[in-house]
């Protein structure tokens, strides 16, 4: 048992010693940041990144316009003007697909450290990590990277951008955005149930519910609904009728159309009155561009309300 | 039939109509009683007829469906093996019918309910096919042990190549994971036509099939000698338990235990006869699933805990109460 777990040691610690070798190759000016766990020396500026996650940490990415090579988790989102020349890489992470790619800072939510997913303890070992987090609002991820990054002029001018398109959303619909409260929701139609994404469930900061809160809009209570936002279907009613409009995103699983022939679905007030907005592809995560992409879809659902 | 026999069917049935009426009452919509009886007179809330009559009325029906095959299954399976661990399992059903969902849904892209249900049936057939042909059962003398082996060597073939397809597109294999847990969580009334027809053929199969069975338990020279087609019922039974797991595993996904459980416990209550142990089988194989999926549904609401996690925790504490139940008693 004792050599077992040497041999590990010494594999452990050689895959390490090599992978920090490889890693430091090429290395440039470096500047010192001070992190939520420690200080840590961040290449400047970087010629090589990895975003971990295709939501948050590429869409920082992008807006911060730092030099990709590679992302992981899911396919970009066709919101996100991510380049072509940029692969998806394996998912969950290769950590040796990654190495090979020779990047001299990665990003990736700080979600679960220890995980296949979110495996920031160990990218370590490859290259500076900075953390962003799903529990806080996407501005403050970006002007926590721009300002570890020394690129706060970008991120303000992304996060004024965002600001004045909601600005306009809310100079237009004011009123209505006030007296009307709306959820957006998707539909699992193997489970059948709904997803809620109202602010406090387990997923943390959803992007539907940052964008409502900018624009002041009011949801259903996340008090109302199970742990990570469910409503079973015959909760439908008791739940969803509350809501006087619904966002329902389409993950492009044929969910709207499973839910169209849901009876329970059909008798809520909002359906009744066609104040549904259908909201293509998966935007409960992301960043800045998904923030602009969700605006356009609520400023919908509020023009469809007015209507 | 005997006073025991009587009360014995009484019994079964007893806990079948108590699941029954748990499965209708449950639910994550609290519903009294009295509400649900006025919907059914057609006075009440135009809801809770909706809930009663489209959501738990049909899910009830498809977990008892689904439980009393799994059970027969598991009860045809251990006797025409002599084997007492056989359950669907053993034929690579669950395995196959895993198999063929997760290549179908992410590799060829075929989304939706439908696809899950054409593409579980399909890869349960041809895994249960493959297990007795690859260990020729029909010329064999020690066939249950053969069988077995090829079962556990044709599961862990589809359970490697499932693992490697869900790893090349972990995100379309998130959509069926929860029909790979075992779940009653979809449409049942559109899923009970579907896979009725093959479960009800299925239950005449056994039935047909559960004398020769006993015939079959006395050892296979006795079993010739009293004229017993062997390679006959062994096909028939094969043809049972395609019916019967196939059918349910597409409905609801690989739904452990039941099919290993449920006869375990029925040989406790009524013997070896397999005219009575098939049929009290499937009536406490259908309490079974439909208890532990009220028990999942109401546990954690509004979230639901898949019923094949439910009878898997469940179940596996009460098999080892059966095994030592059985151990005290003397031989």
């Amino acid at each position: 048992m004792r050599g077992t777990a040497s041999r590990r040691g010494v594999i452990g610690g050689g895959l390490m010693l090599a992978l920090s070798a490889f890693s430091a190759r090429g290395e440039d000016a470096r500047r010192r940041v001070e992190m939520p766990l420690g200080a840590l020396d961040v290449p400047v500026p970087p010629r090589r990144v990895v975003a971990i996650d295709s939501r948050i940490s590429l869409e920082s990415a992008l807006a911060l316009d730092l030099p990709l090579v590679g992302y992981s988790h899911s396919r970009a989102r066709p919101w996100v003007p991510v380049p072509a020349s940029v692969p998806m890489l394996a998912a969950p992470p290769d950590l040796e697909q990654i190495l090979m790619l020779a990047p001299d800072l990665i990003l990736c939510p700080d979600t679960a450290p220890a995980s296949d997913w979110w495996p920031l303890d160990r990218l370590q070992a490859i290259a500076p990590v900075l953390p962003s987090s799903h529990r806080v609002t996407w501005q403050a991820n970006l002007r926590d990277l721009a300002g570890w990054l020394d690129r706060m002029d970008l991120a303000q001018a992304r996060i004024a951008d965002h600001a004045a398109r909601i600005a306009g959303i809310r100079a237009r619909h004011g009123a209505t955005i006030a007296g009307t409260r709306v959820a957006a929701l998707y539909f699992d139609p193997l489970k059948r149930r709904a997803m809620v994404c109202s602010a406090g469930t387990g997923y943390g900061l959803l992007m539907p519910a940052q964008v409502l809160a900018e624009l002041g809009g009011s949801e259903i209570a996340a008090d109302r609904l199970g742990p990570y936002g469910e409503v079973a279907l015959e909760s439908f009613g008791a739940v969803l009728g509350a809501a006087d409009a619904l966002l329902l995103i389409d993950f492009g699983d044929g969910a709207p159309q499973a839910l169209a022939r849901e009876p329970l679905w059909r008798r809520l007030p909002a359906v009744r009155a066609g104040r549904v907005e259908t909201v293509a592809g998966n935007c409960t995560f992301g960043a800045g561009y998904t923030a602009d992409y969700l605006a356009t879809a609520w400023q919908a659902l509020y023009a469809r309300v007015e209507a | 039939m005997s006073r025991r026999a009587f009360r014995l069917a009484l019994f079964s049935t007893a806990l079948l109509v108590l699941a029954a009426g748990l499965g209708l009452l449950a639910g994550p919509r609290s519903l009294s009683l009295a509400a649900l009886a006025e919907a059914v007179r057609g006075h009440g809330d135009d809801e809770a007829w909706l809930i009663l009559a489209g959501l738990r009325a049909p899910r009830v029906l498809l977990g008892g469906l689904v439980g009393a095959a799994l059970a027969v299954a598991g009860g045809i399976i251990q006797a025409a093996t002599r084997n007492p661990l056989g359950d669907p399992g053993l034929l690579g059903i669950n395995a196959g019918a895993g198999l063929a969902v997760v290549v179908g849904t992410g590799l060829l892209g075929l989304a939706g309910a439908g696809w899950i249900l054409v593409l579980a049936a399909l890869g349960a057939t041809l895994a249960a096919l493959a297990v007795p042909l690859l260990a020729g059962l029909a010329r064999s003398s020690d066939a249950p042990v053969r069988l077995t082996l090829a079962g556990v060597a044709v599961g862990a073939l589809c359970y490697g190549l499932t693992q490697a397809a869900a790893l090349a597109d972990p995100e379309r294999f998130d959509l069926v994971r929860n029909w790979r847990v075992g779940a009653l969580s979809g449409d049942a009334a559109a899923l009970l036509p579907a896979v009725a027809p093959a479960l009800l053929a299925g239950f005449l199969v056994s039935a047909l099939l559960a004398p020769a069975l006993n015939v079959a338990a006395l050892g296979e020279e006795r079993a010739a000698t009293l004229g017993l087609p062997l390679g006959a019922t062994r096909a028939l039974a094969l043809l049972a338990v395609i019916l019967l797991a196939g059918g349910a595993t597409a409905a609801a996904g690989p739904i452990g235990f039941v099919g290993l459980a449920a006869p375990h416990a029925v040989r406790l209550l009524v013997g070896a006869d397999a005219r009575a142990a098939l049929v009290h089988a499937g009536l406490i194989g259908a309490a079974l699933v439909i208890a532990a999926d009220a028990l999942g549904r109401v546990a954690v609401a509004p979230a639901e805990v898949p019923v094949g996690i439910v009878t898997t925790l469940v179940g596996a504490p009460v098999l080892l109460l059966l095994v030592r139940t059985r151990a005290r008693r003397p031989a």
